[in-house]
């Protein structure tokens, strides 16, 4: 007898629903194929399916199983086609009834017969309008994240055994519904506070115009002079999520099985640090079955880059396309897919390759050609595209004690600050679909960045004086343009661009 | 296209010619003959002083020599340097800049580049009247011997002396110094901070009197006008922070944070006086740190 049974396949962000057909021969030596390109993952649901029915107290039918993963020319990868298997297996055998709604089956089996937390269920719960899907049953721990979406329902299955009894109407399971959470408390939790850091309140300013502007921040400095710390620090000073931001990040989350068991919607703004010894494509993303990489599980959020100049020339060039696009585009001999990339980078780098270049205590033991070739990998095009560029001196404690701190502001009340001009921006600019100043392009310069003319003036002749591109110009103006927004002023006065000024990009 | 510079003829003159420079012959050991490409004139040496010091240079040692270089250039000296990274770069650079006369002798042969990112400097030392000056074969490759050899030169060639900027112990430049030294020509040091690894060797060559020390551009050639090459501080037209940040900065160098905490006021109030003082070209700053704007640019 054949059974079908819808269930879903993720290509990059995009679902595309898959038809599980099942036939139970009357006649053939007992056993399973499945065919329709499936991975070694599938292979294996066989005998996940067979021991989770025989355990949740059902026979296994003794006769030829064909199973067909619809369309038969897509590769097809997971554990996630377990329940619509069994499923339909079960139906087959006569044991269940199907439900009347067109219905999606999700998720992966253990040996038990229980259902264990499948990545992928919110975008999975996302398209089921687009196929006009009502129902969803998924595995319980991971049915809080399909719940976020309205106009379908969610069954959260705890067990095989459980979602027969629901089916066949004897014991129905209760629709999943959203925990009311506290985005607050879902704040991220930062190793150190800003004021447990000494001085480089040069240093701290910055970082702080980057995070209210979402702008790229490029801090140089010799060894133990902090920049790790103060990169660190700069999760505590992120804004939450917006509703529409967090959708889009809980999506990549989902996708990559990110999402802790029972978790649901992503509040708290991603903040992602990468070795680098990471791989090109585990940074940008990709592979033969292409996956999201750490720029775009940043999307939204910080990716840190410590010893900036030590990874590898490709895989820092690869980041150029994603940080002037916001996006990713991988493409593979299979096709062609995008990923959201639109990150703040923070990147720490020495000065040269022992650290103590320009250092006023410790002499500096690297021949100029190192230094020179250390640096290289540092100029040109991408350093334009870092909004912000920071020195970080060495902070002699001698002088911190003499002297006091002008100002010292805990990350909670730079938070505040932060939210403060995010709202500011968003209001100018949510319009046009962007939220930040630093994802600005040239376009929205012109039609939302109100300068003075003495304003314009200055940068202009900052322009000539200092050499700067035309990439260049236009960051200024939007790290100008986020100085402003701080101070709540109402336009971009010759104030504000002469702080600009102070972290432009240096050019030897 | 432009024109390949190996293929700029290279003039060979031999000691015992009328071209070969009279200077050479106070060495013990003068090159048997001098290859030559670009402006050759054997009467300029008289006037030629030779800038030489570390390869290492810190700031200070570049400051100096581009206040020194650009000063005796103005003066209408010939520089004459070694070609190496660090200050002999720096001086022929900066000699150009100020539409001066510099010349390079090579410890390899004419047909080689080292460093090789020098290669526009070669080509600049040309189109500006100079020359590059070696002893060895056209495509002879620099040795370890070959730079002390070629410093011999270096120190005979300048007849007005030899400027050492920052020189480590043992480093070539005290070698060019001891020829120089002994050939009884003039020889000027600049003194460095006393922590300082780089300028070890020319702060002890003034201590033990072997060299001049050298204050200003007047300790080596005496003025013909009284013109500062310094830039004169202009307290007008500045507001009363931007007074405070200069009287700050006049005693040292200063990271962003340190003048914050010297003049108490928050990073964010200081930082656009600081643009506005470095756009007016008063305050310079290198990797973060300010100091007063000393060598004047066109």
């Amino acid at each position: 007898m054949l059974t079908t049974i819808l269930s879903a396949a993720h290509s990059g962000l995009e679902t595309i629903a898959i038809e599980v057909e099942v036939n139970v021969f009357t006649k053939g030596f007992p056993g399973i194929t499945i065919i329709g390109l499936p991975n070694k993952a599938i292979e294996e649901a066989k005998e996940r399916v067979k021991t989770a029915i025989t355990n949740s107290g059902f026979e296994f039918p003794q006769s030829k199983i064909i199973i067909n993963l619809a369309p038969a020319d897509i590769p097809k990868e997971g554990s996630c086609y377990d329940l619509p298997i069994a499923v339909g297996i079960l139906h087959a055998m006569g044991v269940v009834q199907l439900p009347k709604e067109k219905s999606f089956f999700y998720g992966e089996l253990s040996l038990d017969g229980s259902l264990r937390h499948t990545k992928g269920v919110l975008l999975l719960a996302l398209s089921a309008k687009q196929h006009s899907v009502k129902e969803l049953y998924v595995p319980l721990p991971s049915s809080q994240e399909g719940a976020v979406v309205s106009n379908v329902s969610v069954f959260p299955v705890a067990s095989l055994h459980e979602l027969v009894l629901h089916l066949n109407g004897s014991k129905k399971i209760a629709k999943a519904l959203i925990k009311p959470g506290n985005t607050e408390s879902e704040r991220l939790v930062a190793e150190f506070d800003f004021n447990e850091i000494i001085g480089q309140n040069h240093a701290k300013r910055a970082l702080t115009i980057a995070a209210a502007g979402g702008h790229n921040l490029f801090m140089q400095g010799p060894p133990g002079s902090g920049k790790t710390m103060l990169a660190r620090a700069v999760a505590g000073i992120l804004p939450p999520l917006s509703p529409e931001e967090s959708l889009e990040v809980t999506k990549i989350y989902s996708v990559t099985g990110n999402i802790p068991p029972g978790g649901s919607l992503i509040w708290a703004r991603p903040f992602r640090i990468s070795h680098h010894t990471t791989s090109r494509i585990g940074l940008i993303g990709g592979g033969s079955k292409p996956h999201p990489g750490e720029i775009s599980l940043a999307h939204c959020g910080v990716l840190f880059l410590d010893e900036f100049p030590e990874f590898a020339r490709s895989t820092l060039e690869s980041l150029r396309q994603p940080m002037e696009d916001g996006e990713v585009t991988v493409t593979r001999a299979a096709g062609t897919l995008k990923f959201p990339a639109d990150f703040m980078l923070i990147a720490a780098a020495n000065p040269c390759p022992c650290g103590y270049l320009g250092d006023p205590k410790r002499e500096c033991t690297c021949s100029p050609r190192m230094i020179m070739k250390y640096q290289s990998k540092l100029s040109g095009p991408l350093m334009d595209r870092i909004d912000l560029h920071v020195s970080v001196p060495v902070v002699e404690a001698d002088k911190l004690i003499e002297h006091k701190d002008v100002e010292t502001v805990s990350s909670a009340k730079i938070r505040e600050r932060i939210i403060k001009a995010r709202e500011v921006q968003y209001k100018r600019l949510s319009k046009s679909g962007i939220y930040m100043n630093g994802s600005m392009k040239n376009k929205h310069i012109s039609d939302f960045v109100q300068l003075t003319t003495k304003a314009s003036q200055l940068l202009k002749q900052a322009v000539n004086a200092y050499n700067l591109s035309t990439r260049t110009y236009f960051r200024l103006i939007k790290v100008s343009q986020t100085i402003a927004d701080l101070e709540a002023a109402d336009a971009v006065t010759e104030t504000h661009v002469a702080e600009a000024l102070q972290y432009r990009v240096r050019v030897e | 296209m432009k024109k390949n510079i190996f293929d700029i003829p290279i003039e060979v003159i031999k000691k015992g010619t009328k071209k070969y420079p009279q200077e050479l012959l106070d060495l013990t050991d003068p090159p048997l003959e001098l290859r030559v490409r670009g402006a050759f004139d054997a009467s300029i040496f008289s006037n030629a002083l030779a800038v030489v010091g570390s390869r290492k240079m810190t700031r200070y040692g570049k400051d100096l020599v581009e206040t020194f270089v650009t000063a005796l250039s103005s003066r209408n000296l010939v520089v004459i340097s070694g070609f190496m990274y660090g200050v002999d770069t720096t001086a022929h650079r900066a000699a150009i800049e100020a539409g001066g006369v510099t010349i390079a002798v090579l410890a390899h042969g004419l047909n080689y580049i080292y460093p090789s990112e020098n290669k526009d400097l070669y080509q600049l030392i040309l189109d500006s009247g100079g020359c590059l000056i070696s002893e060895y074969p056209d495509s002879f490759k620099p040795q370890l011997w070959t730079y002390p050899k070629r410093n011999r030169i270096v120190a005979a060639l300048a007849k007005k002396g030899t400027l050492i900027i920052e020189a480590a112990e043992q480093s070539g430049s005290l070698i060019t110094a001891s020829y120089a030294d002994a050939l009884n020509r003039p020889l000027f040091a600049v003194p460095g901070s006393v922590f300082s690894k780089t300028s070890e060797g020319t702060n002890r060559l003034i201590k033990d009197a072997i060299a001049q020390m050298v204050l200003s551009i007047e300790d080596i050639v005496p003025s013909f006008n009284s013109g500062s090459d310094i830039a004169p501080t202009l307290f007008e037209d500045i507001n009363k922070d931007e007074k405070a940040l200069l009287a700050a900065l006049s005693y040292e160098e200063m990271n962003i944070d340190e003048i914050s905490m010297k003049v108490s006021k928050t990073v964010t109030e200081i930082g656009s006086h600081l643009t506005m003082l470095s756009l007016r070209g008063m305050v310079e700053e290198t990797n973060g740190v300010y100091r007063i704007r000393t060598v004047k640019k066109k």
